[in-house]
């Protein structure tokens, strides 16, 4: 069996998977659009997450490969007279946020087929979507900073017209603001590329980790400038104000990809070019990050309490959750950093449920105030489940994977012998249980039954019901992911 | 390969986990096949414990484990089963008082809809009690302890249409969380600290750490009292009690699944733990310990005074009952908390007796609910005549609670004041002593109150009212399972736990017993069976009314916990999203947008497309461009 993988493993690569998750959905995407405007809109949707399924598909493949240890790396020549290369490469670390982008991305569009049916200019709003995976996929391969930071501007291009024209509320303002916000964090990340090329002459991360190790005087600046970039983009304390208004006033699919995924390529950044370039800057960095860091998982989860808006609730409850990606990151520990980068995927799995969950009850009930909700439990039973499984797998309910990460990042704090903030990062799990109970309560156990509320198509439920066993089966069954998270904290 | 030769020890809390998922598919082919289904589940679980006992009397234990979660650095959690005599015996009363409670569900349940969701929880909950008791290692420990809290959650909220039932459920999950977080901290520092989290590791490794000075008292003391923490939210200790008596709104066989079988028996199976195989007796001495076990006993033996007198004014059957249980658990925390063996001796057997004995009253309690439709005992009375098998059991059923001879409560109940009398534990002695008084008064006041004197009650059925026959066996079998604690089950106990030392209850003891049982008898036959001197009368006194409508009120925990931790929580929240997170944080961002625009504004003048204008501006920056080259080349220069 392992045989057979194995050399099938070796014909994927042969195929050059990186490259093709690359160049299939973004070549296709035009191409997608044009379907749209001439043919059916639904033909657009269906031929969207049919390229999507393809970076999936090699994730999974590739998964043999990576997990005995193996880079799988594809070269193209690109800018010679720059020096510069095409290169992509999944390793350990970028793996499983690779296997996240490429599943939820193709969960969410799948999700779409149903969600968005009614919508207009569905051809470009499935472009978009596939230029925005694109831009997320190309982010974790990359090995050169130049090229890192032209994916992290084509992830954030399109999803800001995703927001200002599919989106609900005041969306051309909240598009807006989403878009300087995050584009003034992409630019502090600019700054410091551009500082660490002129100082070294190189952006290539291979390069720089070598030069790096002796240290650097301008390391703080450099770490600073691009942890502010990250910081934005994970929308960590006080940094956070776009993220409530874009991930609650995105349609739903959007919100899913945006709170599930985009938000973690901001750990990425974090994890890749701090931790894994610049180990003493991240050191002298400690004291203000991981106050920060609690004080995010208190402030989002604070503010989701007070929250009436079931979207809003989960925006929060993802700036809450960064907080303990973050302290987990930061600790210092190999546990607790495991911890943080399987909480990235155990998260994404969870939040990418909820808003999926949120977008059924809003699709059925059309009102998305919990005060105005209720009853919802009879009529919407498997909604009502899900929406209670993700909430327990976020608050660390085991046996949900939500746990797993979670005590492995406070594992890390004790054995980092930070008692205080550790146990406060605990303590805030607590929270986390009372504002999903409480939405739980709002929105389905409260109030007379509305029996005239019908579930969801099965074309929505089907992507919820392969998440809710993924987060119940990742409860189980650890290992595999967890195997490769731990050689990619070996390396850093 | 172990795996396999183990199997039924996997098995007892593998089969209801996983048959638990096809329950709800069943019940919605056929209601009686799935229901008898998730019967038949938690009854071969519970057989197959029984096949278990040779395996461990007399003390032995063994472990069967595989490695399961893979850490960095090449460590590994592992997943595993610790066989020995406590596991076993919290596993058979899970499984085999679960067996009786699901049976009797299926009557108490009849006429409700949608109990594919009941039957699920219930039996994912008896599985997760057995995961929890029988996990070789910290973290299946905790993973168990948290299904039941999650399985607590759905179904004490099971009546989702009631709103204390939905609150109730809330506030059983919070609470017992906020205990939870410390056990997680102390199962997290100890994993830190010690680097293991199996139970037979963690012994030799703090046994050898402290002979060589390596671990710190005052670090063993911290994660103890953590995890005692943990223990005090799941069964129920001052100040974490209040959740228990508002779970009252689940129906009653869920009451008697969380009192009796499961949950509340968590935290006290979790210290017996402790002190039984983390820090046993034999290796570390009362005295290195006396931190621990003097809060234990001492919070134990307040909880169970203040419990019992709350259960003294309750007006609802079923609350009088949890009173009672949080009463009885502190006294198990207390026998735990002398920190000798006889006192865990008395303290393990206690669960036992009390675990037949609560579920006996609770199953009555729900017979009665299931006639009259209501909880309130002042609506009730008279049942003696028309449930007779109800009544009898129940009667048993107070016997045992009291402590009267010759049921189960009695000999334990005995063996814990004996403990606490040879090892001069003076205050929580004289608490337990006034809590046992107060629990014999409360309990009659209950038995008259429900089936003695004239009914109180507008039933159609003036004859025969008992309750179906799936009700009523598990009351009759309990009825008799509460003779275990006689004298030979009793050294079939002791010999089973493989107990090193004599337990030798000392003759002062008896007296003790017969004092306590015969005031509170004397109490109870003056106001409620004889109705001498009527309660409400005596209550007339400013100072008497005061303590009433403090007991009534339950000291006003309830309402101060929610002023400051719901609603002033909340409020906080509120004022911080409007006054920072909107005003400062949000306006800072909006400040830095105008400001932006403002500059904007000024210097958009410069773009104005007059030719004139922008042809001299190329020029002026033209001319500077210039002069600062020349400066540099002169400079080189």
């Amino acid at each position: 069996m392992v045989g057979r993988w194995l050399e099938v493993n070796m014909e994927i690569q042969t195929l050059s998977p990186l490259i093709l998750s690359i160049a299939l959905p973004l070549g296709f995407s035009p191409i997608v659009a044009l379907f749209g405007r001439l043919l059916h809109p639904r033909s657009a949707g269906v031929f969207a997450t049919s390229i999507l399924f393809f970076p999936m598909l090699f994730g999974f493949l590739l998964y043999p490969a990576i997990n005995s240890g193996a880079v799988v790396e594809e070269r193209l020549s690109w800018i010679p007279e720059l020096g510069l290369t095409f290169t992509l490469r999944l390793d350990q670390l970028s793996y499983p946020f690779y296997l996240l982008i490429t599943l939820v991305g193709f969960l969410s569009t799948f999700y779409s087929l149903r969600y968005m049916e009614h919508e207009k200019g569905l051809g470009s709003y499935y472009s978009l979507t596939m230029m925005f995976i694109t831009g997320m996929i190309g982010v974790v391969l990359s090995t050169n900073l130049f090229l890192f930071y032209i994916f992290w501007e084509l992830m954030l291009i399109p999803s800001y017209f995703l927001i200002a024209y599919w989106g609900t509320g005041n969306a051309r303002i909240i598009g807006f603001k989403y878009f300087a916000m995050t584009h003034v964090g992409a630019i502090s990340l600019l700054a410091g590329i551009v500082w660490l090329n002129s100082l070294y002459g190189s952006v290539e991360l291979d390069v720089l980790r070598l030069i790096l190790e002796g240290g650097s005087p301008a390391m703080l600046g450099i770490a600073t400038l691009i942890f502010i970039g990250a910081a934005v983009k994970m929308a960590l304390f006080p940094l956070h104000t776009w993220l409530p208004d874009a991930h609650a006033e995105a349609p739903t699919p959007i919100s899913v990809l945006l709170s599930g995924v985009m938000i973690k390529t901001g750990v990425y950044a974090y994890a890749r070019i701090i931790g894994g370039l610049m180990p003493a800057a991240f050191q002298q960095a400690l004291p203000v990050v991981l106050p920060l860091s609690v004080v995010t998982v208190f402030w989002g989860g604070m503010m989701a309490l007070v929250q009436t808006d079931i979207k809003r609730i989960l925006a929060y409850s993802s700036i809450s959750q960064i907080g303990y990606m973050v302290f987990g990151l930061s600790v210092q520990s190999s546990i607790g950093l495991t911890g943080g980068l399987l909480h990235v995927v155990t998260h994404g799995l969870a939040k990418s449920l909820l808003f999926m969950a949120a977008g059924s009850i809003m699709h059925s009930a059309g009102e998305r105030d919990i005060t105005k909700l209720g009853g919802l439990m009879r009529p919407m039973w498997f909604t009502a489940s899900v929406f209670l499984i993700g909430g327990l797998s976020i608050a660390g309910t085991p046996p949900l994977a939500g746990f797993f990460s979670e005590w492995m990042i406070f594992a890390g704090g004790f054995q980092a012998n930070i008692m205080s903030y550790t146990i406060l990062a605990i303590l805030g799990t607590a929270l986390t249980l009372g504002y999903y109970l409480k939405a739980f309560m709002y929105i389905f156990t409260r109030g007379e039954p509305r029996a005239a509320i019908k579930e969801s198509p099965i074309s929505m439920a089907a992507p919820m019901a392969i998440l809710a066993v993924v987060i119940i089966l990742a409860g189980i069954t650890t290992p595999p992911i967890t195997g490769i998270i731990n050689m990619a904290v070996a390396k850093q | 390969m172990q795996f396999l030769m183990m199997l039924e020890a996997w098995l007892i809390w593998l089969l209801p986990v996983s048959a638990a998922f096809l329950v709800p598919g069943l019940i919605k082919l056929s209601r009686r096949v799935g229901e008898l289904f998730s019967v038949a589940v938690v009854a071969v679980s519970a057989l197959l414990t029984f096949t278990l006992i040779p395996r461990v009397w007399g003390g032995k234990s063994l472990t069967v484990d595989f490695a399961w979660i893979s850490l960095p650095g090449g460590g590994s959690v592992r997943l595993g089963i610790l066989l020995d005599p406590l596991s076993v015996i919290m596993a058979l009363i899970a499984t085999g008082i679960g067996t009786l409670i699901m049976l009797y569900s299926i009557g108490y349940m009849s006429h409700e809809e949608g109990v594919g969701r009941y039957f699920f929880f219930m039996t994912l909950f008896i599985g997760g009690m057995v995961l929890l008791v029988t996990s070789s290692n910290l973290l299946g420990l905790y993973i168990g302890w948290e299904i039941v809290g999650v399985c607590s959650y759905a179904l004490i909220g099971y009546y989702v249409n009631r709103r204390e039932a939905r609150e109730a459920a809330i506030k059983a999950f919070v609470t017992t969380r906020i205990g939870d977080v410390l056990l997680l901290a102390s199962i997290l520092i100890t994993f830190a600290s010690f680097n293991t989290l199996e139970f037979s590791e963690l012994r030799k490794v703090i046994e050898d750490g402290a002979a060589a000075g390596h671990v710190e008292m005052g670090l063993l003391l911290l994660i103890l009292l953590l995890a005692f923490g943990g223990a005090m939210g799941k069964s129920a200790q001052f100040p974490l009690h209040v959740w228990l008596p508002d779970a009252m709104e689940g129906p009653t066989p869920v009451s008697a699944l969380i009192h009796a079988a499961t949950m509340v028996k968590a935290g006290v199976y979790l210290v017996a733990r402790y002190s039984f195989t983390i820090v046993p007796f034999e290796h570390f001495t009362t005295a290195q310990l006396s931190g621990w076990y003097t809060v234990i006993a001492t919070i134990g033996g307040f909880t169970a005074l203040f419990a019992a007198s709350m259960g003294l004014v309750s007006n609802d059957i079923k609350r009088v009952i949890a009173y009672s249980t949080i009463s009885q658990l502190a006294l198990m925390f207390t026998a735990l908390g002398i920190g000798t063996a006889m006192g865990w001796f008395g303290g393990v057997f206690h669960v036992v007796s009390h675990s037949i004995f609560k579920a006996l009253l609770f199953l009555a309690a729900g017979a009665v609910i299931h006639h009259l439709g209501t909880n309130n005992i002042d609506a009730m009375g008279g049942l003696r005549r028309t449930m007779p098998i109800t009544f009898y059991t129940s009667m048993v059923g107070v016997l045992a609670l009291s402590g009267i001879p010759p049921f189960n409560g009695f000999f334990s109940k005995d063996i814990i004041l004996g403990a606490l009398l040879e090892n001069g534990v003076w205050l929580p002695l004289l608490f337990v002593a006034s809590a046992s008084i107060l629990t014999v008064v409360y309990s009659f006041r209950w038995l008259s109150k429900v089936f003695l004197g004239e009914p109180r009650h507008h039933s159609e059925s003036h004859g025969h009212a008992e309750a179906p026959r799936t009700m009523t066996t598990p009351l009759i079998i309990l009825a008799a399972l509460t003779l275990t604690g006689l004298p030979p089950f009793e050294e079939y106990l002791y010999h089973y736990i493989g107990i090193h030392e004599e337990v030798e209850v000392p003759a002062i003891t008896y007296t003790l017993s017969a004092g306590v049982v015969a005031s509170g008898l004397a109490i109870a036959y003056v106001f409620y069976i004889k109705r001498l001197w009527s309660p409400e009368s005596a209550r007339q006194g400013p100072i008497l009314a005061r303590i009433h409508a403090l007991l009534v009120n339950r000291y006003y925990i309830d309402t101060a916990y929610k002023l400051v931790f719901v609603d002033g929580f909340t409020k906080l929240s509120s004022i911080v999203r409007r006054e920072v997170e909107e005003k400062v944080i949000d306006g800072i961002n909006y400040a830095a947008a105008r400001g932006f625009q403002r500059l904007v504004e000024a210097i958009r003048y410069i773009q104005t497309g007059s030719s004139n204008l922008n042809i001299s501006g190329v020029a002026i920056g033209l001319i500077i461009l210039l002069l600062i080259l020349l400066v540099r080349l002169s400079g080189l220069a």
